[in-house]
């Protein structure tokens, strides 16, 4: 069955690809602030790396490397299905376009479970900032508010991005939207930043001061 | 503008090119995530966090331009996506001229012999202790 | 080229205008129409200006007599902290561009909406609930940091409810990304057809440049006041000295999104003054491509400068030397704007009605504001004044002389647009000079005072800064008047005025070829543009005087 008949400009685009191109160019537009958003954050953790960096190094062994390396390797392969996603809605595939969707988002779901699972470790091994804190040095304290700051902050944008996914998803199999919608292209570049903010913070926490 | 072309399941690309082709880019930024973790546990000195972030830095630019479509999009949405990176150029770099340049202490200017701060100069505390104050006050008690 | 502005076709009995789409508070509440969302953002600065003022008002009351006589210190902490907080979040940021610029925006461009029409009204409820934060805050006794919330104070030691504080302005800074978003993707993609990017109202280049500003420099607000929310209520130590932690890092933080800020509070200003002053000297903006460049330049080297907000703060030497530099650089293109102006005005056929009055007050305010901050530019002399009253009155000259005097400029200028309604040009007139006056006497003393060595936020002080405390303070109340004036008048207006018709201004732009109130989706029909902007006189020629004569009513003779 072809979704022609439902294909329908909002209101106030002239046209379809017209609509598709601002969809995609106005999700860019926000990542350029979502990059600010997280470079703060990255910043105030290399102004400290560069103050403190036999502090950081130790405090960057204790984090959780096999942990973070599954969540690593997931998010690439999140990243993966979802190009695989807009690819098959750019073919109007619907029910590849479907299936890529879920299971990007299931993947997502796993990085979750797997990020709580390395949190109870954490918090197992006192690595909470407070009173009972493992390390001894007091700038190791700043890695330690700065990787839950983090890694928090990420997690919370990749759950909105399961979400958003999982919602396509049901709205493409439901027929609420055409296979092509000008949705999918916006949602998978959000997705592909989250991931990108992912391969940047494993480089800067989990590799550093292990040999 | 954005060249999406509209494919449809007849004379598009097939399902099994869409992954094989896609399989290809994954299989790549893997590789580069293993040589990153690789080479943590290798004792590469200094240079360690420029390999590391260098490394994420390709994967991100082929995430970038493969996977979301950098490479075919219009020179519009490319300076969208610069923009972000050079603005945190201009935030990093300035940030770090003030970080990096607190220790210096006035040095390479007359006031050199006066800094404070981490006792650098050889006069060690602060100039208006040692400097005569001016004449409206007096002599100093 | 020629000087025939449009092609269209207009059906004017066919279409209901935006008021009369929907009666109900549920369509008010539910519209993604962008002259509606204008209007409910333009209601709820409006309760926030004037809560900011009250506490201004109480602080300069108790600022008349040197020795704190109904405040405590924590009380007058407390009110300056929220009069900061509310003016610069919750009624400057936003003020010109999500009233007037959602209003004006698309019907300039000659678009029937905003790129994102939900997300345009789901910016208005972040706003909502961002400003419920905030007001939770005052109720549970306000905040005692100044709008700055400089840690370790902040973060460690102030009894205020700092965290529903920061919250409430970390979530309204998204209202600020959405609406910048928004416009950036509606100016690139839904300019109508001849509507090239040269041909653009100075206006819409205004709001194009301030979105740039708000998108960049808005998340970094947003992760410094997450920071401090982390390190309060998390205990998670970042800029906590005891743990190595520094608190010139927030400052870097918040400076560099705050100093940015200040242009998303002029820029749109700018914009607002451009088409008022070509409107009533019936001249082309002198230097078009110059004045668009300026405010391009503007946006981009006003994130180069935040340095100067810590020349005193433990910065490097160094670098407080290039951010005194790259400082005096940005001051070049607002001077070339004022230059513009100035000339936009020579030879001109000037006339006086109210928004051009506002729009001379900016003129020569921010120019005063401007030239002050040259000074702060300067390190020796920021060093004797920084955190005195000369920062404070700089800084009113621009935001308030400037911004608010802009923001009432356009709000005149368009007024009949957006309401179909004339107001009173007389007690419009009468206002904007009270206020002129009222300004003046409040924050002229402020300067003198200021370089006197009066420090900011103490509401205890030496006695021989009394009488500038006095003069300010009898302005202040000059000022309220002239704030309320307006929200008398031109409420009656809505009642009561006469009938506006399409163009009493006959002024250029797409915006005034429609109806007043314009119809829901604008234009009946998408406009093609083939002229210029300003088009009040050919090219080479001085304005022919436009026959003086009172507004031009629909139906009516005066």
């Amino acid at each position: 069955m072809s979704d022609a008949a439902r294909i329908l400009h909002d209101p106030p685009w002239p046209s379809v690809p017209r609509q598709r191109e601002a969809a995609t160019f106005g999700m860019w537009v926000f990542l350029a602030s979502e990059a600010l958003f997280f470079g703060a954050l990255i910043a105030g953790y290399a102004v400290y790396r560069v103050l403190y960096p036999h502090d950081f190094a130790i405090a960057s062994q204790q984090t959780n490397i096999l942990y973070g390396s599954i969540n690593t390797g997931l998010l690439i392969t999140s990243s993966f299905t979802m190009t695989v996603a807009v690819q098959a809605s750019e073919a109007r595939m619907r029910r590849l376009l479907i299936f890529a969707l879920v299971l990007t988002a299931a993947i997502g779901i796993a990085f979750i479970a797997v990020k709580m699972l390395e949190y109870k470790d954490d918090l197992d091994k006192h690595l909470l900032p407070g009173a009972h804190f493992a390390l001894p040095s007091a700038a190791t304290r700043l890695f330690f508010g700065l990787y839950w700051v983090m890694t928090g902050v990420h997690a919370i944008h990749l759950a909105v991005g399961c979400l958003l996914t999982l919602a396509l998803a049901w709205a493409i199999a439901s027929r609420h939207e055409v296979s092509d919608s000008s949705k999918v292209s916006p949602i998978a570049l959000y997705w592909h930043f989250v991931d990108t903010i992912w391969i940047i913070l494993y480089a800067l926490i989990y590799l550093p001061g292990r040999p | 503008m954005n060249d999406t072309a509209r494919h449809t399941r007849q004379g598009g690309p097939s399902a099994r090119r869409i992954w094989l082709r896609n399989g290809a880019i994954w299989l790549a930024l893997m590789a580069l995530f293993g040589i990153s973790l690789g080479s943590a546990y290798l004792d590469v000195g200094d240079a360690s966090p420029i390999l590391r972030l260098g490394i994420a830095i390709v994967q991100v630019v082929i995430l970038w331009g493969l996977f979301m479509d950098l490479r075919r999009s219009s020179w519009l949405v490319r300076l969208c996506a610069v923009t972000g990176v050079f603005w945190l150029i201009f935030m990093f770099s300035l940030t770090f001229g003030d970080y990096l340049t607190r220790n210096w202490n006035g040095s390479g200017t007359s006031l050199a012999p006066y800094a404070t701060r981490n006792g650098a100069g050889e006069r060690g505390a602060y100039p208006q202790d040692r400097l005569p104050l001016a004449p409206q006050y007096g002599p100093r008690e | 080229m020629s000087d025939a502005a449009l092609v269209y076709v207009r059906h004017r009995d066919a279409e209901q205008n935006y008021l009369q789409a929907g009666h109900t508070l549920l369509s008010w509440l539910t519209s993604t129409d962008h002259k509606r969302i204008g209007i409910l953002y333009a209601l709820a600065i409006t309760f926030f200006f004037f809560i900011g003022g009250m506490a201004i008002g109480l602080v300069r009351i108790e600022l008349m007599s040197p020795h704190g006589e109904f405040l405590t210190d924590d009380a007058y902490n407390r009110l300056f902290t929220l009069h900061g907080i509310v003016m610069v979040w919750f009624f400057l940021v936003p003020s010109i561009p999500t009233t007037l610029g959602n209003f004006l925006l698309p019907m300039m461009i000659g678009a029937k909406d905003v790129a994102f029409p939900r997300l345009n009204l789901a910016s208005w409820y972040i706003y909502i609930v961002g400003a419920a934060f905030a007001l939770t805050s005052i109720f549970a006794g306000g905040v005692d940091t100044g709008w700055t919330f400089y840690t370790p104070f902040s973060t460690m030691f102030s009894n205020g409810d700092v965290i529903a504080a920061a919250a409430g302005v970390f979530i309204v800074g998204f209202s600020s990304i959405a609406t910048g978003v928004n416009f950036i993707t509606t100016v690139h993609m839904l300019r109508a057809p001849g509507m090239t990017w040269f041909r653009l109202p100075l206006f819409v280049w205004a709001m194009y440049a301030t979105s740039i500003v708000m998108v960049l420099a808005t998340p970094v607000l947003a992760m410094s006041l997450l920071l401090v929310i982390a390190e309060r209520w998390l205990g998670m130590p970042i800029f906590n000295p005891a743990n190595g932690g520094d608190p010139i890092l927030f400052q870097h933080l918040f400076w560099f999104y705050s100093h940015p800020a200040v242009y998303i509070m002029v820029l749109p200003a700018m914009g607002v003054v451009s088409e008022v002053f070509a409107c009533f000297a019936r001249r082309r903006v002198f230097g078009y491509a110059m004045m668009v460049y300026a405010m391009m330049a503007i946006a981009v080297i006003g994130f180069f400068v935040w340095g100067h907000h810590m020349f005193v703060a433990g910065q490097s030497q160094y670098a407080n030397l290039v951010f005194s530099f790259l400082s005096f650089i940005v001051a070049v293109p607002s001077a070339i704007k004022v230059f513009n102006w100035t000339a936009t005005l020579y030879r001109g056929q000037i006339t006086f009605e109210a928004p051009m009055l506002y729009a001379l007050g900016f003129l020569g305010l921010f120019t005063i504001g401007g030239l002050t901050g040259l000074f702060l530019a300067s390190v020796p002399i920021d060093v004797d004044v920084h955190d005195t009253y000369f920062v404070i009155a700089h800084f009113h000259y621009i935001m308030v002389g400037g911004s608010v005097s802009a923001f009432f400029a356009g709000l005149h200028f368009w007024w009949p647009k957006i309401t179909g309604r004339l107001y009173s040009e007389a007690w419009a007139r009468f206002a904007a000079i009270v206020m002129f006056l009222g300004f003046n006497t409040t924050f002229m003393p402020q300067f003198i005072m200021g370089y006197g060595g009066m420090p900011r936020r103490y509401h205890v002080y030496p006695p021989e800064f009394q009488v500038w405390h006095v003069m300010s303070s009898v302005g202040a109340l000059v000022l309220f008047v002239a704030y309320t004036l307006p929200l008398v008048y031109l409420t009656w207006s809505l009642f009561y005025g006469r009938k506006a018709g399409d163009n009493p201004w006959q002024a250029t732009g797409l915006e005034w070829q429609t109806s007043s109130p314009p119809p829901k989706h604008n234009f009946h029909d998408i406009p093609e543009v083939t002229a210029a902007p300003y088009h009040y006189h050919p090219w080479q020629q001085a304005p022919q005087a436009r026959q003086h004569h009172r507004q031009e009513m629909q139906g009516e003779t005066e």
